[in-house]
């Protein structure tokens, strides 16, 4: 409306100035240029603003859509996963020393008993290694052994020594108290017995000097000799062990159970730390299951499951959750509640159904694609033959169901199949 | 004796064949609620009331055999099919039940090829179940 007036203004103005009887100066278009680029700046930006805040529309089919009622109901999260039996504890057989295998005594599957004979490997190289160290070390301890015996030989010397000056000495005594008394009598001449008497002192002193010396030597050869026995007991222990590897090239049960993921061929070697097979002891069975990824915040220790064995509900519970992710997944353990004699097998597998949270009443939607273009942040609601685009806020899911947290009420009707098409609309309107 | 010295040996052998059997895997995550299963050297099964998705059992020989496939299944809603295919889709047998099906059928399992007993539900109510032995040595 302002804008007719304005133009009616301008005619009139025109108008008035062809009525008036005078020279007529050349005009100007500048005025008129400006009217019109004011003209279409208002025109382009009424066009602007009525594209921008206009509602972006997509027309869809109804059929090639799913629309689904938001519900009202109870909400439990859960997952099924598949969970083989292995037994309770096992142990696994490894290769101490390496080598070709050269015997196989028993076959995978085999019930084994602790020490029984499983496989022998043949090395010839580490055989003559431990043949050379064996010698060595024989050849040690008989060294040893005649350093023990030099010793006892020098100490048995030192005792006849000992026993030659003892005897000396008595004589000397003997002597001594012999002439004291003919001195004392005046029938020994006093040269005589002063002979007599330094002899005396020199026997008595030596004996002392090589008693104490004789001590001290036989002091000095028990520490050595203990020293020695001490050597000789490390190197015959040294020698057990190396007797006890040389046993190592026959690989024999480490306890009672059944031997599992044994399969070695003849000829084939094997290094030192690798794994033969395993023994598995039959006392009771565990569940072990590999879980993917995606469930490693919700797998928590002593959740409790079942599995369906023999058309029967067992009940289970998570014992374990090792969170070392391979390929995209991480195992679980699983113990079964009841004491219950299951018969059970290795090598049996189940679908354990897991309980992740309880029973809760809550606003929920069936699950659909849609959630993977909106990462379950908005949603298309029908309203009579168009769907709007509305924030949502989703919660927890199970298998079945996304808990709606807001943005929708019992009784809605959403669109839940995928948005790929529309992703950019506001509005959906159905044909 | 001869004889039997010799029927004894074949089933020595054949008894030493084994095929390795893994699963069940899930393709789409299992979104019944009642769904239950078991698997064990020779057999697999399950047990379902709205089962809608695919999973399979895998299996292996060790040498190349002939397989005598024992496959059953009972469904009172929905549908189930159930196939063996190898890793290139190859079908060796199939059956689509919307109430009952049962076949019985031989087939040559080679050495190094992977094997698929492939389920697929459609809202089925039922359940399944398919056993197998070695019938031939090849």
């Amino acid at each position: 409306m302002c804008f007719l007036k304005f133009w009616h203004k301008i005619v009139f103005i025109h108008v008035k100035e062809f009525k008036m009887d005078t020279v007529i100066n050349r005009k100007s278009n500048k005025k008129k240029y400006l009217t019109i680029a004011v003209l279409a700046i208002v025109v382009l930006g009424y066009g602007a603003f009525s594209m921008i805040t206009k509602k972006r529309t997509f027309n869809v089919k109804k059929s090639e859509i799913t629309i689904k009622t938001v519900e009202e109901d109870f909400f439990e999260d859960f997952m099924v996963f598949q969970a083989r039996v292995e037994p309770m504890n096992s142990m696994l057989v490894n290769i101490v020393e390496g080598g070709s295998v050269q015997e196989i005594f028993v076959s995978n599957g085999d019930r084994v008993v602790q020490g029984q004979p499983l496989a022998r490997l043949y090395n010839p190289n580490t055989e003559l290694n431990y043949m050379q160290q064996e010698t060595a070390i024989i050849e040690q301890i008989n060294n040893l052994n005649k350093a023990k015996l030099d010793l006892r030989n020098q100490e048995l010397n030192l005792a006849k020594d000992l026993v030659s000056i003892e005897h000396d000495f008595l004589d000397a005594k003997n002597l001594y108290d012999l002439n004291k008394k003919l001195f004392d009598q005046e029938i020994l001449a006093k040269n005589e017995w002063e002979k007599t008497q330094e002899n005396f002192r020199f026997q008595k002193e030596r004996m002392n000097i090589i008693k104490q010396s004789v001590t001290k030597e036989k002091q000095a050869n028990q520490i050595q000799i203990g020293q020695l026995n001490q050597s000789i007991g490390i190197m015959e222990k040294s020698l057990g062990i190396l007797r006890t590897n040389k046993k190592n090239f026959l690989i024999v049960a480490p306890l009672s159970g059944r031997l599992s993921s044994f399969e070695p061929v003849l000829g084939q070697s094997y290094q030192q730390g690798q794994t033969l097979g395993k023994i598995d002891v039959m006392k009771g069975y565990k569940l072990l299951a590999d879980v993917d990824e995606f469930y490693l915040s919700k797998v928590k220790q002593g959740q409790k499951g079942a599995v369906d064995f023999n058309g029967k509900q067992v009940e289970v519970v998570i014992a374990k959750v090792i969170p070392e992710i391979k390929s995209g997944r991480f195992q679980v353990e699983l113990n079964f509640v009841s004491n219950e004699n299951l018969d059970l097998q290795q090598g049996l597998s189940f679908a354990v159904r897991l309980t992740l949270s309880e029973k809760t009443k809550s606003v929920v939607l069936s699950k659909g694609s849609f959630n993977q273009d909106t990462s379950g942040k908005w949603i298309f609601v029908v309203n009579g033959n168009k769907a709007e685009r509305r924030n949502i806020e989703i919660g927890r899911e199970n298998p079945l169901y996304f808990e709606i947290i807001s943005g929708l009420k019992p009784g809605e009707q959403v669109v839940t199949s995928s948005y790929k098409d529309y992703q950019e609309a506001e509005i959906l309107n159905f044909e | 004796m001869k004889s039997i010295v010799f029927l004894l040996l074949c089933a020595i052998n054949l008894n030493a064949q084994t095929i390795k059997s893994s699963g069940t895997h899930f393709v789409d995550n299992i979104k019944d609620r009642s769904w239950s299963n078991a698997n064990g050297e020779n057999f697999t099964n399950a047990k379902f009331k709205s089962y809608s998705g695919s999973c399979y059992a895998l299996l292996e020989v060790d040498e190349t055999v002939e397989v005598s496939f024992h496959a059953f299944s009972k469904i009172k809603a929905g549908r189930l099919e159930f196939k063996l295919i190898d890793e290139k889709e190859n079908q060796y047998f199939y059956c689509s039940a919307t109430k009952e099906c049962e076949l019985l059928k031989d087939v040559i399992l080679e050495k190094g090829k992977k094997y698929k007993l492939l389920f697929t539900g459609t809202n089925a109510n039922g359940n399944y179940e398919v056993t197998w032995k070695i019938s031939k040595n090849k």
